[in-house]
């Protein structure tokens, strides 16, 4: 095959931009890329999919009890329940978090993460520091997150893969009691749900 | 505190873009696409995922979205050049 001679160990982005769009190229010859709907994909998870959707389903639980129990006990079906549904989110656990017990998630291998409730993936989730530290030091990875624990919380830290997707349930913070599900909903942050932060109080 | 908060219903990602770069989003977008199509399962496309970045974790870290999504173009790269 032919190929347009290029500098030797080229690594500038002009680089890169091609290998992307040869690429594309070549799969839409094949009939096997429509670019259209690679637009469409696009669009979808850089403004309509986001952790606002795990922020409802952690308010819902917060406020439901019937829906904390069926959301803890099969979590995909709870999820969709409430309208998110789709790529990464096929099986979901959820994890709760408790005064005893503190749920962290990451993917070692690659970086799983539950699409249709959290979007996207931080930077810091995909890079290598993270998903080695996150298990073998995991305190210290929380203290750098401001998360300081006690001595006596325990710390689980859940490894997401492509077949089961980890998202956590935060304790509800204090002095929410006459809150609504909109009002904690926005309280609920993406770093909260993966476990690398806790809901404060709308006081604090 | 005071903090520019996104439109209510949109995506709010701690203020960083879901790509750097158009190009990752391309990438990002044929994967998913292809396996939409059924080119390969999403548990296959792990696999591949994983493996490179198993194999460039022994010389170097990923750092950035560039580092990332640089492996992730070389496994669907991979797969083309396997469909040939």
């Amino acid at each position: 095959m032919s190929r347009t001679p290029l500098p030797h160990h080229s690594h500038g982005p002009g680089d890169i931009e091609l290998r992307v769009s040869r690429l594309e190229k070549l799969l839409v010859d094949k009939g096997l890329v429509d670019p259209a709907a690679m637009d469409a994909l696009v669009d979808t998870y850089e403004n309509r999919v986001g952790p606002r959707n795990g922020a409802h389903v952690v308010a819902r639980a917060w406020t439901d009890e019937n829906y904390r129990k069926r959301l803890l006990e099969n979590a995909t079906e709870s999820i969709m329940e409430l309208g998110y549904r789709g790529r990464q989110g096929e099986h979901m656990q959820v994890v709760e978090n408790t005064s005893k017990v503190h749920n962290m998630v990451v993917c070692t291998l690659c970086s799983c993460y539950p699409w249709p409730v959290l979007g996207l993936p931080p930077t810091w989730y995909k890079a290598s520091s993270y998903r080695a530290r996150a298990v073998s030091e995991p305190r210290a990875v929380l203290a750098e997150f401001g998360v300081e624990l006690a001595k006596d919380v325990e710390i689980r830290v859940w490894d997401s893969t492509a077949e089961i997707r980890y998202l956590v349930l935060p304790q509800r913070p204090v002095g929410t009691e006459d809150f609504n599900e909109n009002e904690l909903a926005k309280l609920v942050t993406r770093d909260s749900m993966i476990g690398v932060g806790v809901v404060q109080s709308p006081q604090s | 505190m005071t903090r520019i908060r996104p439109l209510p219903g949109q995506p709010e990602s701690g203020g960083e873009p879901v790509f750097d770069a158009p190009w990752q989003a391309r990438a990002f977008a044929m994967a998913v696409h292809l396996n939409e199509q059924g080119v390969f399962s999403w548990t296959e496309w792990s696999d591949q995922l994983a493996g490179l970045i198993k194999n460039h974790e022994m010389h170097a870290a990923i750092h950035n979205s560039d580092d990332y999504y640089r492996i992730w173009l070389k496994a669907l790269e991979d797969i083309a050049k396997d469909m040939k």
